[in-house]
């Protein structure tokens, strides 16, 4: 246990010292000019959509600049000959990452409070954010580890992006009735979205259930079936 | 004889490679000495390596490590081994002693890895961010990252190279030191005299096989040549014999020419262990 709250306090440090958190800060302020602009019904509307784009799929950019930056500096060989599992070298990365996720959720919902006076069930938020965090984190572990860099991970995740809110467009234009709405949950981000937005606004709790188990159930697959058993190959290469 | 590792039939394959990187060896590492894995680039001594340090898995045959199945071994295995890897292993945006702080962190037992830093004089660049070290520097904290535990077996990978003659020995001099506290030294390298100076044993890796099990003094004596070559002036010319070692004390034309001529140079037939290393691997060049 200890090893593994070491291992977070170090996570921890490098984001500052990286200026990871710095980046993930500086995009939680551009969120809050959008956000200061729209009445308080728009802004409760665009939220969750901006939530979801800082925790999930910025997630994924942090996660992938600090995995290339161990990479390069060889780092992460070093800790796997060290008395620490790959589970608690994972389990640190995810916590670090939602470490993140929180301060930019406590920037642009705190904001979101004191300037448009916004309600929000702050509990709910937290445990859902965990989901959307894990979620997209574990995705963003496929796309690192299935790239030879930083570069060619933005690519497909620039491909992601694009499959992850077409759910929401093809929705909220109405190209699609909301008859279909149970498909777009199979989006991540979808999902993620719909459990913020609950935190905001009365929603069918069911289907709250059902994003809920299928983002953690989906986060936790992939990193068991698929991150630990890759992570360790793609860290000691080269 | 102690062993700490037994190794047997040992093969290996990278998925995507058509043949064995590693082909069937076997060896042993007796425990306190300096052993030295030799080969040229791509023999398969980092893979070896490797597999010894559980940094790769999926490996046939058998590797006993203190008696045991190195499987059997979790990760309780690197409390009592030190890796010392040849590329820099630090982050860059942290000082020395906060990388040395943050890999002590993760073990029972530390050493005093200050003292180790003024050892090999990093002690006043303690507090410097290891991106602006120098490359000799970022080797010599490779070292002491290598020693944090206290290991029994340590594996060093090129441990002194790109380093300049006088860190290079605090090195070597502190590997014989820990070879004296009765630890277990694993060395890959190229440099050859390192390998003189340092190793106990040698094993020689040649496109994954192994193609000798030595000592760097029995090596010398079989691949060298029992002659002594001496330069002398007869008058005013130089003059060069050359004199077969066996019975030497006896040959009357050599114990003519010292006692007589003013001797310039002796030198023995000894063969250089990069001599020894192109012949033993078949490499003409080396890295």
């Amino acid at each position: 246990m200890s090893s593994l709250l070491h291992l977070i306090k170090g996570e921890i440090i490098r984001l500052f010292k990286y200026k990871i958190i710095f980046f993930g800060i500086l995009v939680s302020l551009i969120w809050l000019l959008v956000i200061g602009f729209q009445t308080p019904e728009q802004a409760q509307a665009i939220i969750p959509l901006l939530i979801v784009t800082d925790s999930g799929l910025m997630a994924i950019i942090l996660i992938g600049a600090s995995f290339y930056f161990e990479k390069q500096e060889n780092t992460v060989k070093s800790l796997l000959v060290s008395p620490v599992s790959l589970v608690q070298v994972l389990i640190a990365k995810v916590v670090s990452a939602i470490f993140t996720a929180f301060i930019s959720l406590i920037i642009v919902v705190g904001f979101a409070i004191i300037f448009h006076g916004l309600e929000v069930q702050i509990l709910k938020l937290f445990v859902y954010i965990l989901a959307v965090v894990i979620s997209h984190t574990a995705i963003g572990y496929i796309l690192i580890l299935r790239s030879k860099d930083f570069m060619a991970m933005l690519v497909k995740y620039a491909g992601l992006m694009l499959l992850f809110y077409t759910p929401t467009l093809l929705i909220s234009l109405e190209i699609v009735g909301s008859n279909l709405e149970i498909l777009a949950f199979i989006s991540p981000s979808y999902s993620g979205e719909f459990l913020i937005q609950s935190s905001f606004v009365k929603l069918d709790v069911v289907k709250q259930l059902i994003a809920y188990v299928y983002l953690m159930v989906l986060g936790m697959g992939i990193y068991v079936g698929y991150v630990y058993k890759k992570f360790k190959k793609v860290a000691i290469e080269g | 004889m102690a062993y700490v590792f037994e190794v047997k039939d040992l093969c290996f394959k990278y998925p995507k490679h058509q043949e064995d990187t590693i082909k069937s060896i076997s060896f042993s590492v007796e425990k306190g000495i300096i052993f030295g894995l030799l080969g040229p680039s791509g023999a398969g001594k980092s893979t070896t390596q490797k597999i010894l340090t559980k940094l790769l898995t999926g490996y046939t045959g058998s590797i006993l490590y203190d008696g045991k199945d190195l499987n059997t071994y979790n990760k309780s295995y690197y409390e009592n081994i030190g890796v010392g890897f040849e590329m820099p292993v630090h982050f860059n945006k942290l000082t020395a002693l906060e990388n040395l702080k943050y890999f002590a962190g993760l073990y029972k037992k530390t050493i005093n890895y200050e003292e180790l830093l003024r050892r090999v004089g990093l002690y006043e660049a303690k507090d410097q961010m290891v991106g602006e070290f120098s490359k000799g520097m970022k080797i010599r904290l490779n070292f002491v990252r290598a020693l944090l535990n206290n290991p029994e077996v340590i594996f060093l990978d090129e441990p002194t190279n790109g380093l300049d003659p006088k860190n290079a020995k605090v090195i070597k001099d502190i590997i014989h030191e820990l070879k004296n506290q009765g630890k277990t030294i694993f060395i890959t390298t190229h440099l050859m005299g390192d390998v003189e100076q340092l190793c106990d044993k040698v094993v020689f890796i040649t496109r994954g096989k192994i193609s000798q099990v030595s000592t760097p003094r029995e090596l010398k004596l079989k691949y060298g040549k029992k002659e002594i070559y001496v330069e002398y002036l007869n008058g005013n010319t130089r003059k060069k014999d050359t004199f077969s070692l066996e019975n030497i004390g006896s040959d009357e034309t050599f114990l003519s020419v010292i006692k007589n001529y003013a001797i310039e140079t002796i030198h023995s037939g000894e063969t250089s262990m990069e001599d020894i290393f192109i012949k033993v691997t078949g490499e003409e060049k080396y890295e």
